[in-house]
């Protein structure tokens, strides 16, 4: 069957094989008789090789092991982190805490505290600064170790369910 | 989905440094195919690859197995790479919306260390070509022959019709043909 001139896209339909077996045995009796497709073939198949060469896009051989320092880099930047951070600081903050009240009488603790509030207060009126009585009404009770130990459980829940699932930087072996 | 695929999701999941590496070894190819495609600064290359491995880390969790996993991977590869060039490069969006880019336009614009060389491998000459056409067609043709993608595939990491992504390929391709046969009158 005569057929007119292949185009563009029926030559490229053809070598990508997304035509139908009839039109590719036509296409293929066109080919045999005409010269001038012949050519249009051969050099979208100069152009079909060009795009199958492998590129030299190589990467160096310590790639993978950067990407990992990434991920830790990115880690340590991220605000999971610094929840951990938080965290952390809060625990070491009541355990010392802790301990002084274990081993300071608290009335005698209470009393440097206040001695010192006093210090302050008398400094910032001789620099002229107003200063509420706030830094002299320190109270260590009960109510701040309660308030401490709820936040401590909260941080620990919030970084055993929520966080730790979600930050897992990769070990660097 | 593939078993394995999945597999090795759940275990990067888990924090086995062993399988973020195996993950990391299978697409680095892929990636470095687009990457390195899409961005013409070779010093930038390298970072902006490290760069979707570790998007591609954080986000893993994120990751559905509604598609394959080079899917995905390429998508955040694709988007990053957007995202760098929008940096660097405003110019970027006009690529994306440029479609009737003539052939003399880029014949112009192409510069590649194989223009004044005396050159007679074609598909060698040819494939220098291929960096100087417009940032999608580059990428389009390097997924679907690099890689192997289906037009369904490609549309769905560049967010293009399937329709569009046949008609960048086609005249990408007859872009490079007719470039070809520029070279191939200067080589005779």
């Amino acid at each position: 069957m005569m057929m007119n001139h292949l185009n563009d896209d029926t030559m490229q339909d053809y070598l990508d094989g997304n035509i139908s077996a009839r039109e590719r045995e036509e296409v293929r009796q066109h080919l045999e008789e005409c010269e001038q497709c012949r050519d249009l073939l051969a050099s979208y198949q100069d152009v079909f090789a060009a795009l199958e060469r492998e590129p030299d896009f190589e990467l160096p051989k310590n790639f993978t092991r950067k990407v990992i320092r990434q991920t830790h880099k990115r880690a340590i930047g991220s605000l999971q982190f610094g929840l951990l951070q938080i965290f952390f600081i809060l625990a070491a903050a009541i355990a010392v805490i802790n301990v002084v009240l274990t081993y300071v009488q608290v009335d005698t603790f209470t009393a440097t505290a206040k001695t010192t509030a006093d210090a302050f207060k008398d400094l910032a009126q001789q620099l002229g600064v107003p200063m509420q009585s706030a830094l002299t009404k320190i109270h260590f009770n009960g109510f701040f170790i309660v308030i401490l130990l709820v936040g401590f459980v909260g941080l620990y829940l919030l970084d055993r369910f929520l966080l730790q699932p979600r930050f897992k930087p990769v070990a660097d072996q | 989905m593939d078993f394995e695929e999945k597999q090795l999701v759940q275990r990067v999941l888990a924090g086995e440094a062993k399988a973020f590496r195996e993950f990391i070894d299978r697409y680095k190819r892929l990636v470095a195919h687009i990457v390195f495609r899409m961005v013409a600064n070779f010093s930038d290359r390298e970072d902006v690859c490290q760069d979707v491995f570790v998007k591609a880390y954080e986000n893993l969790q994120g990751f559905q197995f509604q598609s394959k996993l080079s899917t995905w991977l390429a998508r955040i590869a694709y988007n990053t790479c957007v995202n760098y060039l929008a940096k660097k490069r405003p110019p970027l969006l006009e690529d994306r919306q440029e479609a009737d880019v003539t052939v003399e336009s880029l014949a112009a614009d192409i510069e590649t260390p194989y223009d004044d060389a005396a050159d007679s491998d074609v598909s060698r000459l040819l494939h220098a070509q291929v960096q100087a056409l417009p940032v999608l067609y580059r990428t389009i043709v390097t997924l679907f022959h690099l890689e192997g993608m289906k037009y369904a595939e490609i549309g769905h990491i560049l967010a293009l019709p399937d329709g569009t992504v046949k008609s960048y390929l086609f005249r990408a391709r007859k872009m490079l043909r007719e470039k070809l046969v520029v070279l191939q009158e200067d080589v005779l």
